[in-house]
């Protein structure tokens, strides 16, 4: 009997991938039918974008078929998936920055001939746009876009090579809450033109608001392919995790209320990497036994800011001061010896040397002070190694060896001794202020909540805490006030209880600014009364 | 990466270690040095020559006392050399600077010499650790300005510290030229200079380039029952000390975050620009002190030939096959010395051209070097399933 239903758009059997020390995809089966918007969901780590990579070329399977639009193919490069009509939206995207949206568009094509005929290109990317219910400027510098925009740079690129699988890689990290939507509502367009959607994403509510069906990997296996309409979020959760999970984190009122702010940044002003101003005229304090969350898209200042705090950037102009030190351009030294813990956006490379041991990397910036040292230059070795595998056992750490590269630890485990290093008290320094910087990005969900539970911990003993995240529900489940960054500049401080998603989300887009200088002034008193 | 063999089931892939085994360096030096010893064979043979003849005369190096001793002796440069670089390499400062380096501890270390031929005299015992401290400062202080312009304002360590060497051997050049004010022709030195050669038979100052010879006073003494000289102790000191800095010191530690990640160095509230002039005076002053040894023990005489054959750029490829280990370092320049010495013995008893030799030293270098590999990467045959 022959099924007069169309064959799936993909469909992978029993794919392989073996990477040194790991099996990333153990026997995989995974299949998206024409016309759908198939989710992937796993944590990270489960598989996802190994998968995905395989599927679009970059990687090749160690053993398994591809079957594209029931036709069996061997996929050796991108740009084989490319003639197979596969497209690809990277997590990371690849744009020339300098360049316009036509050119990055058009870039490696041929149909637009030599000298290129820009109208011709121009034309069709702006058909294209209209087609799927967005608009762009094809004239437009790269640079000169929000993150949204460039991800629908990346679409045009898909959709003008003819792709009619669409592959995204977690692409609302970098969205606003009202990008996402539009670009739901773009998805769904495509999605109606008969384009099939891969939506890679670790995020639960958006894979059942957008998909139709659901495949899960877990630790590289499918845990199960499933209608979102048809589970409940816990559901989907426990297959993703292997276990129950706590979506909410117990936190009590704040108790500690004192009235002078262990942080106070004041009009502060400071350069990116590339020599633009990227923290413009930023001012906020945070108080003791509080949880300041900044909330706002990556690259909107947030990083810049907290390297001026820990010292690890030059401020351009403006005052950071803990306590009632004044350490505008202090070294990141004195800053430690404050008793501030900075937890670096970059984990490996900043926060610790991946080459280097576990007790160098457990020992990093106490490494000078007693009882770390001995006649101010001997190390002592035994105290060192003893301390490191006591912190080691009380955090639970996966390790092999206290002398084995850190960068044989995974993130998790890895974060986990950055926060037991920066919070581990000696007898000059006890914690005061925590800097953290995405401090959940990329963990799995049991080292996500190991973490979080940390912070409030410190908050309760009467730490002030700065959490930078993109995630907008971290900031919200942890906060007592978030203050929100669009393009370096605050856009408001709110109080968490008075938090409204809606609100937040259009000033990280820069659409809506907040009066706060009142919120800043009550805000010490407030609980008191 | 895997790639397949043609015709076959099998397949060879290549991957990177998780872990590097305690002894793996080890042994992959060893096993490319003799692959390179066998290959070089070819090498023999296109000239016309057994190459069995040429590994009996390697072989006698080994294991005869006289040439093994002639092969520490002249591997003892190399050690200075290499043990110099351990520490800035540790912290990804690329000196590249060790000829250089060692040339100026060559000639701030005859300043005594020169004044005990213009007929300015100290007590004997002061000659040689004053000369040997003048070598390691004013080499430390040479090496510091590199060191500076890369911490101050970021300009590329590899490019200064290499021009500086053009300077210290045209310096060299303008003191011992004919006319020069050090040239052993000098009027100034003439009665004493005169004197002394008389002594040794010769009558009469050539005047070529180079200065009046070390005296007896200021001469490197030979290990007793050895007859190699003293700068051995002296390297084997170094090394031990430079093992202690570096695992057992707050200064080895920061070196190692730094060679790792400048970022993860500022984290660690690390003073960079202090710890790269500390390390970088010691990296020259022990180059320095490579020149006083090579001075004072074997050349004993200052001329443009004080560092042939290139002892600091020997010194970087020995630096990096001992992977930066002091006591390793020591053992690689001694393979060094042996290699020098059989291609030495190779032309004396062969009469194999000079180039002949220097090409086999060459070949030795380069599959060390390609051994590397093997070090972070295995590779597997494996069954195609």
């Amino acid at each position: 009997m022959v099924s007069k239903e169309k064959p799936p758009a993909v469909l992978m059997k029993n794919i392989v991938k073996q990477f040194p020390g790991v099996l990333a995809l153990d026997h995989v089966n995974f299949e998206v039918k024409a016309g759908e918007i198939h989710g992937l969901l796993g944590e990270n780590g489960a598989g996802k974008t190994t998968l995905m990579s395989i599927l679009y070329g970059v990687y090749r399977t160690d053993s398994g078929e591809i079957y594209i639009h029931g036709k069996k193919v061997n996929i050796r490069s991108p740009k084989d998936a490319i003639a197979l009509g596969i497209g690809m939206v990277p997590q990371h995207f690849k744009l020339v920055m300098a360049h316009t949206v036509v050119e990055n568009v058009i870039l490696g094509l041929k149909e637009f001939g030599l000298v290129l005929k820009m109208k011709d290109a121009e034309k069709k990317i702006i058909e294209l746009a209209k087609t799927y219910g967005f608009r762009i400027n094809p004239k437009a510098k790269i640079w000169q876009l929000s993150m949204g925009e460039r991800q629908y740079v990346e679409l045009l690129k898909a959709l003008i090579r003819k792709a009619n699988i669409l592959i995204l890689d977690e692409p609302t990290t970098v969205l606003t809450p009202q990008e996402t939507r539009e670009l739901f509502n773009t998805l769904r367009r495509m999605k109606e033109e008969g384009k099939s959607i891969i939506f890679i994403s670790h995020k639960l509510e958006e894979v059942k608001e957008l998909c139709d069906r659901v495949t899960v990997l877990r630790k590289g296996r499918v845990v199960g392919t499933v209608d979102p309409k048809k589970v409940g979020l816990a559901d989907l959760a426990r297959m993703m995790v292997g276990r129950e999970v706590l979506f909410r984190i117990k936190k009590e009122p704040r108790k500690i209320v004192l009235e002078e702010p262990i942080l106070k940044v004041e009009g502060l002003y400071a350069l990116s990497d590339k020599g633009v101003m990227a923290v413009r005229n930023v001012s906020l304090e945070v108080y003791p036994g509080e949880i300041l969350g900044v909330a706002g898209i990556a690259g909107s200042g947030q990083e810049e800011l907290a390297e001026v705090i820990a010292g690890m950037r030059k401020a351009e102009r403006g005052k950071v001061i803990i306590g009632n030190v004044d350490v505008t351009n202090a070294s990141p030294k004195k800053i430690f010896e404050l008793g501030v813990a900075y937890i670096p956006e970059s984990r490996i490379y900043v926060g610790t040397a991946p080459n280097l041991t576990l007790w160098e990397n457990m020992i990093m910036r106490h490494h000078r002070y007693p009882p770390f040292v001995k006649n101010k230059v001997i190390l002592n070795l035994p105290y060192i190694y003893n301390f490191t595998r006591k912190r080691a056992e009380a955090l639970n750490m996966m390790y092999s060896s206290i002398f084995a590269p850190a960068r044989t630890l995974s993130g998790g485990n890895l974060q986990k001794l950055i926060l037991a290093r920066e919070l581990a008290e000696t007898p000059g320094r006890k914690t005061k202020l925590i800097v953290a910087v995405y401090p959940t990005r990329g963990l799995d969900v049991g080292a996500t909540e190991y973490v979080r539970k940390v912070l409030i911990e410190q908050r309760d003993k009467g730490v002030g805490v700065l959490l930078i995240s993109e995630d907008l529900e971290e900031i919200l489940m942890l906060s007592d006030r978030i203050a929100v960054i669009h393009n370096g500049e605050i856009m408001g401080i709110v109080k968490a209880e008075e938090a409204n998603v809606e609100e937040i989300g259009l000033m990280m887009g820069g659409a809506l600014r907040k009066n706060t200088v009142s919120e800043k002034k009550a805000e010490p008193k407030a609980p008191s009364n | 990466m895997a790639l397949h063999i043609p015709g076959t089931k099998y397949y060879v892939k290549v991957e990177r270690r998780l872990e590097v085994p305690r002894m793996i360096p080890a042994l992959v030096s060893i096993v490319s040095a003799i692959a390179g010893i066998l290959l070089g064979g070819i090498i023999f043979l296109a000239v016309g020559i057994d190459p069995m003849e040429a590994y009996t005369r390697i072989g006698r190096v080994v294991t005869n006392p006289a040439f093994l001793g002639n092969a520490i002796e002249v591997s003892i440069p190399i050690m200075f050399t290499s043990l110099a670089l351990i520490l800035p390499f540790r912290m990804a400062f690329y000196n590249i600077g060790g000829e250089g380096q060692f040339e100026i501890g060559a000639i701030v270390a005859m300043i005594p010499v020169i004044w005990y031929w213009a007929g300015f005299e100290l007590p004997t015992f002061i000659y040689l650790p004053f000369m040997a401290l003048l070598a390691f400062v004013i080499a430390g202080l040479w090496a510091l300005i590199p060191a500076f312009l890369r911490a101050k304002w970021k300009v590329n360590e590899i490019l200064v510290t290499l021009m500086m060497n053009f300077i210290s051997l045209q310096i060299i050049w303008y003191l011992v030229s004919p006319g020069g004010p050090w040239n052993e022709a000098n009027p100034a030195f003439r009665e004493r200079y005169l004197a002394y050669l008389k002594e040794q038979g010769v009558s009469i100052i050539p005047g070529f380039k180079g200065t009046p010879v070390v005296p007896e006073v200021a001469r490197m003494p030979t290990i007793p029952g050895l007859g190699i000289n003293a700068g051995l102790v002296l390297a084997i000191v170094i090394a031990v000390v430079l093992w202690f800095i570096s695992s057992k010191t707050i200064i080895g530690y920061e070196v190692r975050i730094v060679g790792e990640s400048e970022k993860a160095a500022q984290y660690a509230g690390i003073n960079y620009l202090r710890l790269v002039l500390l390390v970088m005076f010691i990296s020259g002053g022990l180059a320095g002190l490579g020149g006083f040894v090579n001075l004072t023990a074997d050349l004993l005489k200052l001329s443009p030939e004080i560092s042939t054959p290139g002892y600091g750029y020997t010194g970087i490829i020995a630096a990096w096959l001992s992977r930066l280990n002091p006591i390793a370092a020591l053992i690689v320049s001694v393979f060094f010395g042996i290699l020098t010495q059989s291609a030495y013995i190779m032309q004396q008893e062969l009469r194999i051209s000079h180039y002949v030799s220097v090409g086999f030293e060459g070949l030795i270098f380069i599959l060390l070097v390609i051994g590397d590999f093997f070090v972070y990467y295995r590779v597997r045959l494996m069954k195609k399933v």
